[in-house]
């Protein structure tokens, strides 16, 4: 029962992480290369991001139990940089976010702005950095 | 541009992004204020993953709801004052509603009560927090106006 429950927890977490540095880096590839993107489509990303980054919080909290919280060293290093890092991709995805809502208020169809690439840019880096950063607190 | 209505989906997005973000802004904060201090690693093994499951996911849906309320349709044409007002008065409600139910079922559950069970200790608690989520909700609701501004300027060129 314990072994399936972190299983479970740990399996929500990574899944989690695959979907917001995958898609971040693929709306931003996608806005690079190709040009316009459906407003639609980003809008339903950012739906699914928020819902994915809450639930990422949350059974981070259980996988931090799991493997044992750190006080010093390395790990309790690496623990506070991931959460500076948490709390900076949250205030950029809230820009992100909100320019997607904007662009939606003004009835856009499709969205090119070069800031928005940059958003999307800055989420696929602060998500890869936050990757490693993970790897260092579960395993040392 | 300011008095334009917004569809609902737009609406319920945006209720979405501005609750989720201020409940894992604040969760993660804790956890960073609590982990430099050094008193995360007693409180949070303490605290089962039912209670947390019901402490995270209730703030969560309570703070949602909140922002839904807080952010009418054409909320951009609301004044500095008035916005501040609005997002004080919804951080105040949730932490009224929340840490009540928190208490109540904190003295019902088979787990340490988390304040003394008495009229004074709970009514005192509460007015403590209820004031402390007014302050977070003006912080959040400043925060969220500096966020709206940098999201236009972001999408500025998609009228061009």
């Amino acid at each position: 029962m314990a072994v399936t429950q972190y299983v479970a927890v740990r399996s929500i977490h990574v899944l989690g992480s695959g979907f917001v540095v995958g898609g971040s880096a693929v709306l931003w590839l996608a806005l690079r290369a190709q040009g316009p993107v459906s407003v639609r489509l980003l809008s339903w990303f950012e739906a699914g991001f928020w819902a994915v980054l809450g639930v990422m919080v949350f059974t981070g909290l259980g996988n931090l139990v799991g493997f044992g919280i750190p006080t010093t060293g390395v790990r309790a290093s690496a623990f506070s940089i991931k959460l500076a890092c948490i709390l900076l991709l949250a205030a950029v995805s809230a820009v992100r976010s909100l320019s997607i809502a904007e662009l939606r208020r003004r009835d856009r169809e499709t969205a090119t702005a070069r800031g928005l690439r940059w958003l999307y840019a800055a989420t696929t880096l602060l998500s890869a950095t936050i990757v490693p950063l993970a790897g260092v607190l579960a395993r040392g | 541009m300011a008095d334009r209505r917004d569809d609902p989906w737009t609406r319920h997005l945006r209720a979405l992004i501005v609750g989720t973000a201020t409940t894992v802004l604040l969760v993660v904060a804790t956890i960073l204020a609590s982990h430099l201090d050094g008193s995360l690693a007693d409180t949070l093994p303490a605290v089962g993953t039912a209670a947390a499951t019901f402490l995270f996911g209730y703030l969560w849906l309570l703070t949602i709801v909140a922002a839904g309320a807080a952010l009418p349709s054409g909320v951009d044409a609301l004044a500095p004052a008035t916005w501040l007002g609005r997002t004080a008065a919804s951080g105040a409600g949730v932490a009224l509603v929340y840490l009540t139910i928190v208490f109540v079922l904190g003295f019902v559950s088979p787990l340490p009560a988390p304040v003394a069970p008495g009229f004074r200790s709970v009514f005192g608690a509460v007015a403590v927090g209820t004031v402390a989520g007014a302050v977070l909700g003006i912080v959040a609701g400043a925060m969220f106006a500096l966020c709206r501004r940098a999201a236009t300027t972001a999408v500025r060129d998609t009228d061009m």
